[in-house]
């Protein structure tokens, strides 16, 4: 095993990276902007290196300070967390060159499946069921409209090198396809460098299910059960679960021997997310693999009992696994919700400021993994990500009953948080009866629903602040009538003061 | 009795508090008087008893207004006493009423589009400026509508957090 670390990251990942380090008596280095000078993850760390100033791109995103941090703190690996770097095959090719173990996959396994039509390709050929479309990019117009007649619609217009939604056209009808095709490559030319877009079939109203692999480095690979996502927002996970509400034992297999098959045609190793589309009639798709530990990790590290960081830090050393697929039984459900800072009655802005309270959720089942705590600051630079809210329960009822229970304790003051689009979802009858797919959050909240979920409070809020209110104003203690106020200790002083006059 | 005038977002409402003996009791508008009870914990943690059931509350005051989390719902509230109110009223000094006609920037960024140009109606909720911030494409809103009397940005242009971006007429 390593004897020391460099967390290539911030925030909860890094806290999160962290503690694994601790367990398995690894030192654990950290990297900070300016930034992130106090932040939690530089306190944890044995050592820390600033690494630039406030924006991403002149720090976390720089491979040459990062490398030359894990010089100076004599790293022997290198661990990149989600985001900035983590999917970067140049950031991997640059560890293994400079003599470091990127905890991750190989190089060359990050690159294939980058781009949308090589994963493609590589997937149909080891026989998993991709979505049916083209396997090279569309050139023109002519080509997507030719494809498109062959598919039939509607249609998917994909970036090749996309992700996150961007260079993403659905297409009806073939008069649509024109306009979309300019607004898709054009869309993909600014956001990934590559204009190229390939189509494909799109599947209507399908739920986004994931398979959690790992794969060692001597050629074993096993899966650790599903993740659905299904309840997005923008393409981006809102709630995660497992088990998913719809998939059966025997499609559970199915699917998790299709990832491993996927995962070894790649030449795969360490943690990896295989993601699939599922379509109302149960035949699933190859999405795209997740190169990397993902936000959603802890939700199967709570039904399976497998602390996925350690077995990255394993895997990465050279350890061989030390189980087989058998040994994998997921027990009970667990469900996460990403507590964003960010106002859902308001668009879902999001909102920065200092936590001038912080108190997050605690007992039996309840996880919390966050880098942030009272005083904190949410700032414009990074992911707006306060908490990761996990809980395990011995069933789904069980299990949305904790989440509601957990919400309610969670209290954060100074910023806005996601906090009431959770409450309201672990609430909604389709999400208990877990009838949902990507396109149902978008669908089902509207204006007037995030009114409603604002106005939840108002009135007890209204009154909090005309105590409060009131309270200040008693204070000087007036000599002619005394304003009522508040709080119990304030008004027995008051009392006390009058018995002075 | 001492009457408030509590102003959240667009809606305001008024919260009467009465003392009887030691018990306070508080009405939001025209409901149900309720027996409430607010007690400070430490830092901004505060219980509230209302109708004898106690909730937890995350609340501070400052100068301008109250911040308050409740059940997990943040609110920024505006009070004002019932003097202070009436005497707003006459002058048309409402703090909050000037700034709901004038689109801030929430924090610093990009301004990515502009979707309003002077002398424009805009609706309720209608995005008037694309502002980018931490990794997000963030459209801006008023809460009421109103003709565009003033745009003060454009597009490719970086911007600080209060920066007035837009503004309607009276």
């Amino acid at each position: 095993m390593f004897h020391r670390l460099l967390i290539a990251n911030r925030g909860e990942i890094a806290v999160r990276v962290i503690r694994a380090c601790r367990e398995l008596g690894i030192s654990p280095v950290a990297v900070y902007s300016e930034a992130d000078a106090h932040a939690m993850h530089v306190r944890m760390a044995d050592a820390a290196y600033l690494i630039g100033p406030p924006p991403a791109a002149e720090s976390y995103l720089r491979i040459d300070s990062i490398l030359e941090a894990a010089r100076l703190a004599g790293a022997e690996a290198v661990h990149p967390g989600y985001g900035f770097l983590a999917e970067n095959a140049d950031f991997a090719q640059a560890c293994a060159d400079a003599g470091l173990v990127f905890v991750g996959p190989p190089p060359k396994a990050m690159r294939d499946l980058g781009l949308k039509t090589e994963a493609r390709k590589l997937m149909q050929s080891a026989g998993v069921p991709v979505v049916p479309g083209t396997l090279e990019p569309v050139s023109s117009v002519h080509e997507a409209q030719r494809a498109a007649d062959k598919t039939g619609y509607p249609i998917a217009l994909k970036a090749v090198a996309g992700g996150g939604g961007k260079g993403l056209r659905i297409i009806h009808e073939s008069n649509m396809l024109e306009a979309a095709f300019r607004q898709a490559t054009s869309e993909a030319g600014a956001a990934f460098g590559n204009a190229a877009v390939y189509l494909e079939r799109a599947i209507a109203r399908p739920r986004h299910v994931e398979v959690q692999i790992l794969a060692d480095q001597h050629g074993k690979c096993v899966y650790l059960g599903e993740r659905d996502c299904s309840v997005q927002r923008r393409h981006q996970k809102v709630i995660e679960e497992s088990p998913s509400p719809a998939v059966s034992p025997e499609l559970r297999a199915h699917m998790g021997e299709v990832a491993v098959r996927a995962a070894l045609a790649a030449g795969y190793t360490n943690a990896g997310t295989v993601e699939f589309l599922l379509a109302p009639s149960m035949e699933f798709f190859f999405l795209e693999v997740n190169a990397r530990l993902q936000v959603e990790h802890p939700v199967t590290e709570m039904v399976t009992g497998i602390d996925l960081v350690h077995e990255q830090l394993r895997i990465a050393a050279g350890e061989a696994l030390g189980y087989g697929q058998s040994a994998i039984q997921p027990r009970g459900y667990a469900i996460e919700c990403r507590v964003y800072a960010e106002d859902p009655s308001n668009g879902f802005l999001p909102s920065t400021g200092k936590l001038i309270g912080y108190r997050p959720p605690g007992g039996p089942g309840v996880r919390v993994d966050s880098g942030v705590e009272e005083d904190a600051a949410i700032s414009v630079y990074y992911d707006p990500m306060i908490a990761k809210l996990i809980v395990w329960a011995a069933d789904r009822p069980r299990g949305l009953a904790r989440m509601a229970r957990a919400l309610d304790e969670f209290l954060v003051l100074g910023v806005h948080t996601s906090i009431p689009l959770h409450r309201w979802l672990v609430a909604h009858p389709e999400v208990r009866s877990g009838d949902v797919d990507t396109t149902w959050l978008e669908r089902t909240w509207s204006d007037a629903t995030a009114a409603q979920v604002a106005d939840a409070e108002v009135e007890t809020a209204a009154v909090v602040a005309a105590l409060l209110a009131d309270g200040t104003r008693a204070a000087p203690a007036p000599a002619g009538e005394r304003v009522p106020d508040g709080t119990t200790s304030a008004w027995r002083l008051a009392g006390r003061r009058a018995a002075l006059h | 009795m001492v009457t408030y005038q509590v102003t959240i977002g667009e809606r305001t409402l008024r919260v009467s508090l009465r003392r009887e003996s030691d018990a306070l009791f508080a009405r939001v508008d025209d409901g149900v008087e309720i027996r409430v009870q607010l007690d400070a914990v430490r830092g901004p943690l505060h219980t509230l008893l209302l109708d004898g059931r106690r909730t937890e509350v995350l609340a501070r005051r400052d100068a301008a207004a109250v911040q308050l989390s409740i059940g997990g719902i943040g609110y920024r509230a505006e009070v004002l006493d019932e003097a202070h109110a009436r005497l707003a009223q006459v002058t048309g000094a409402r703090g909050g009423a000037h700034s709901r006609r004038e689109l801030k920037a929430p924090m610093p960024g990009l301004v990515v589009k502009v979707l309003a140009e002077p002398g424009q109606d805009v609706e309720p909720h209608q995005p008037l400026v694309v502002l980018q911030a931490m990794k997000m494409e963030n459209e801006l809103a008023l809460p009421r509508a109103g003709r565009v009397s003033a745009v003060n940005v454009q597009s490719g242009q970086t911007v600080e957090a209060g920066q007035v971006l837009i503004a309607l007429e009276e």
